[in-house]
């Protein structure tokens, strides 16, 4: 690869850097508290990740489960073609990523 | 290169399948990894095929990739199709315009993985509205670097191999 190649792909991780540091920074304004679930835009359901429990959902493809459990919360049981979001796996507040699952329109964010 | 119409037609009948094939065996046999990433195994087919055909050819066979790939698996003209569709057109204009500058294999095809990670996650945000979609951005962004470069070597390796 060519110098002025590399520095273009070097300009893409900073990109990436930069866009990283901004979620990061946002993510310390939101409230730790309160997890909420979205379907489509509307927010269906309102928990609280201290709280262990296990919750249903219909999306546009099919059921899919939240499953909290001390402090953390993953989605499991979904019915879905690439199960992407049960990939991202346990998240909790302080290691926070918000769960989309594209074909059912839900995904599971802080507030 | 300069062939006659048959020859050259039966090049992008070929490669076309074999993009059709790849794609295929990828999303059925390699389990989803986090974020959804892939490896995007069938751009090689289309490094192969710009390098050895032409531009003109490389976006008939990925035209043919997503169409064909999207019919056989029951998934046409749904948003799965959409996606896929806004990944092919970005990695082919920037495929293009690789070209163009002459720019070496590996970072052409790092680049064209970009590309299609930054088609995707636009179309993505246009048919879902997800605006928290721009929190595995970087992921991706940072995951289409290697699987580009690997999709390059493969190229390079393959086109070194190929005679027409």
């Amino acid at each position: 690869m060519k110098k002025k190649e590399m520095m273009m792909i070097l300009g893409v991780v900073v990109i990436a850097a930069v866009i990283f540091i901004a979620v990061q920074f946002m993510n310390t304004q939101k409230n730790k508290d309160v997890v909420r679930v979205i379907y489509k835009s509307d927010t269906v359901l309102e928990f609280d990740p201290n709280k262990d429990a296990e919750y249903w959902f219909d999306g546009s493809y099919g059921k899919l489960m939240v499953e909290v459990k001390e402090g953390q919360w993953r989605v499991t049981n979904e019915e879905c073609p690439n199960h992407v979001c049960s990939s991202t796996g346990w998240v909790s507040a302080d290691s926070y990523l918000p769960i989309i699952c594209l074909p059912n329109e839900i995904s599971v964010e802080l507030k | 290169m300069k062939t006659n119409s048959t020859k050259r037609f039966v090049y992008i009948t070929l490669l076309s399948a074999m993009a059709i094939t790849i794609n295929i065996l990828e999303s059925t046999l390699i389990p989803p990894l986090p974020f959804g990433i892939r490896f995007g195994l069938a751009n090689i087919i289309a490094l192969i095929t710009i390098e050895i055909l032409g531009v003109k050819e490389m976006i008939i066979v990925n035209i043919m990739r997503v169409v064909i790939g999207n019919l056989l698996r029951g998934l046409i003209f749904g948003t799965t199709f959409w996606i896929a569709f806004g990944g092919v057109a970005l990695s082919s204009i920037v495929l293009i315009l690789c070209k163009k500058m002459n720019s070496s294999l590996l970072f052409t095809s790092t680049l064209s993985s970009i590309g299609h990670t930054v088609g995707q996650v636009f179309v993505v945000m246009f048919i879902y509205q997800q605006a928290s979609m721009i929190a595995i951005v970087p992921y991706l962004l940072i995951a289409a670097i290697p699987t580009g470069i690997l999709t390059g070597i493969v190229a390079k390796e393959a086109l070194k191999r190929v005679k027409v």
